[in-house]
């Protein structure tokens, strides 16, 4: 059953450039993009409980890594994506160290404070980013020497295979026993403890899975729209990645995409209509919290219990014969 | 004899109160060690400093001659220190099976998922069982398991027949005895003296933070002022 909604999800995105315009295929691509980058950081918050308000900056350090390399070094959108895996590991290691054994709200504003650096460094050091106007001039990417990704449904079904296949890397991480051990921690981090878990080293491998395809979903946007920017490290980009996450519901991996898929929708379609799209977006989130603590994914967990607390009533009925 | 715990003048402060003050204790291969002692004398404390959960100010402790002092929890259990927590401290979501094998460690000739179903039929039956829907002796008997699993050196057991109905805590003494006739080395902390003087080699009594009477347990059972004096028990 699983498998069968996959496929036809996958044959679905497959079909998009025949069913819409080149403009709303490069919507559903910013959408798997986002997506991705949502799915992995709701493996740090809902997976390993480490709510980060930085995770934009695995997403700009890997648009930079694999941007720089496709100008400087190769145009092989390989080696431009495993550049910015590594340069997210790079990233993650150390940050990682730092911060996991804090949690909490100490790990958040150090999140915050690591992205923050690292957008005023991408501003400043202009002479290898472009400073706040941003990498231009990244050519076309390279599926094999001489075959560059030019055309808009070439790029988009790159993005299509490459976000499927990490997204089955970061379902199985968070399906492994590794991820349910994650999830023990945070239910109970001393429980686990006290049954010989090095709990600092369980979140920490789910920091750098986090980080190094966050990094992957960054050099991805680049491949697809040639451009990277500080705005790609920001902190808007940061706290939209944990909205995604909480509309979606932080439970449940897929949440993250179908959240991704409304916030960049009603952003493209909306912003230019209304200057207050946030507003909007902010209305949503209030009310979402409000009535769907669990998030739009959380909302089947939600109707199955409702299901099964009548069934269980209509069965004690029955049995105690009184109406 | 050879000590499988060793605690040295054991202090623990918490703010102005100071808890433990200077506790010596030793458990030995294969002995079973019974602590009595009325509420708030400091004994679950000192199964928490043991296990890691709080720090201890000064002193030291042991496991097998291995110093464990300050060190963090997974470190000390997975030295070989396994707690039965008072309260039992089970996730209820998770089925007797997946409790069970949620810390097991291989040990030879150790404990296995079928010895402890073995031991405890009642969970085999409900392997696939929530633990969280169990009665609260069926879940210490998970609470157990899982302790046995971690194949530990010592097993501490803090007031395991708490909230218990009379029948289930025969059952539980049943278990305990079959643990220690298999040669485990075990510290109960009970509130149940009848339950922690059948199990146990030796005796000790614990006031205001410090031992105030070591014995074994045969001289406890012979005389009565013992646990009169100490206890405030008729």
């Amino acid at each position: 059953m699983r498998w069968v909604v996959r496929l036809a999800v996958l044959a679905l995105l497959m079909a998009i450039p025949f069913i819409v315009n080149e403009y709303r295929v490069g919507l559903v691509a910013q959408i798997l993009i986002f997506g991705l980058a949502a799915a992995s950081l709701n493996v740090l918050v809902g997976v390993a409980g480490l709510p980060s308000l930085g995770h934009a900056a695995f997403f700009g350090v890997g648009g930079y890594a694999a941007g720089l390399t496709a100008i400087h070094l190769t145009q092989s959108v390989w080696v431009c994506l495993i550049m910015a895996a590594l340069v997210g590991a790079v990233l993650a290691v150390p940050a990682g160290l730092l911060s996991v054994r804090l949690g909490g709200i100490t790990f958040l504003m150090l999140s915050l404070a690591i992205a923050e650096i690292l957008y005023s460094a991408s501003e400043t050091w202009r002479d290898v980013t472009g400073g706040s106007d941003g990498l231009s001039g990244i050519p076309s990417l390279e599926l094999f020497p001489g075959f560059a990704l030019d055309l808009v449904v070439e790029r988009y079904y790159f993005v299509v295979v490459i976000f499927a296949v990490l997204y089955m890397v970061l379902r199985r991480f968070v399906d492994s026993p590794t991820g349910w051990s994650l999830r023990g921690v945070t239910s109970n981090s001393e429980r686990m403890a006290s049954m010989g878990y090095d709990v600092n080293r369980y979140r920490f491998v789910a920091y750098v899975v986090a980080g190094v395809v966050g990094a992957v979903a960054g050099g991805l946007n680049v491949e697809y729209s040639r451009f990277a920017s500080p705005e790609d490290l920001g902190f808007a980009l940061s706290s939209l990645l944990l909205v995604i996450v909480i509309l979606g519901g932080r439970k449940r991996l897929e949440g993250a995409i179908i959240a991704a898929a409304i916030i960049v929708y009603i952003r493209q379609e909306l912003s230019s209509q209304f200057n207050t799209w946030e507003f909007g977006l902010g209305l949503i989130l209030v009310l979402v919290i409000y009535f769907l603590p669990g998030g739009l994914s959380g909302v089947r967990d939600q109707v199955v219990k409702a299901l099964a607390r009548r069934r269980a009533l209509r069965v004690k009925t029955t049995e105690g014969g009184t109406p | 004899m050879s000590y499988v715990l060793e605690v040295r003048d054991l202090h623990l402060r918490l703010g102005a109160s100071h808890i433990i003050k200077g506790v010596d204790l030793t458990v030995g291969e294969g002995e079973a060690v019974a602590l009595f002692g009325r509420n708030g004398v400091g004994k679950s404390t000192l199964m928490h400093a043991l296990m890691g959960l709080v720090r201890a100010s000064a002193g030291s402790f042991l496991l097998s001659g291995e110093d464990l002092t300050g060190k963090p929890i997974d470190r000390i259990a997975r030295a070989g220190l396994a707690i039965v927590p008072q309260g039992r401290r089970i996730f209820p979501t998770l089925t007797v099976q997946e409790t069970l094998t949620l810390g097991a460690r291989k040990a030879a000739g150790g404990w296995t998922l079928e010895r402890v179903y073995d031991l405890l039929p009642r969970l085999a039956e409900r392997r696939k069982q929530h633990v969280g829907l169990m009665s609260g002796g069926e879940q210490q008997m998970v609470a157990i398991g899982r302790a046995l699993l971690r194949n530990p050196k010592l097993l501490l057991l803090d007031e395991p027949s708490e909230g218990l109905a009379p029948r289930i805590v025969g059952e539980l003494g049943e278990v305990m005895a079959a643990l220690r006739s298999d040669g485990l080395s075990i510290l109960i902390v009970e509130q149940n003296l009848e339950l922690g003087v059948n199990l146990a080699d030796r005796v000790l009594i614990m006031d205001m933070g410090r031992i105030v009477h070591e014995s074994p347990v045969q001289e406890f059972r012979d005389d009565p002022s013992i646990a009169h004096r100490h206890l405030g028990i008729l």
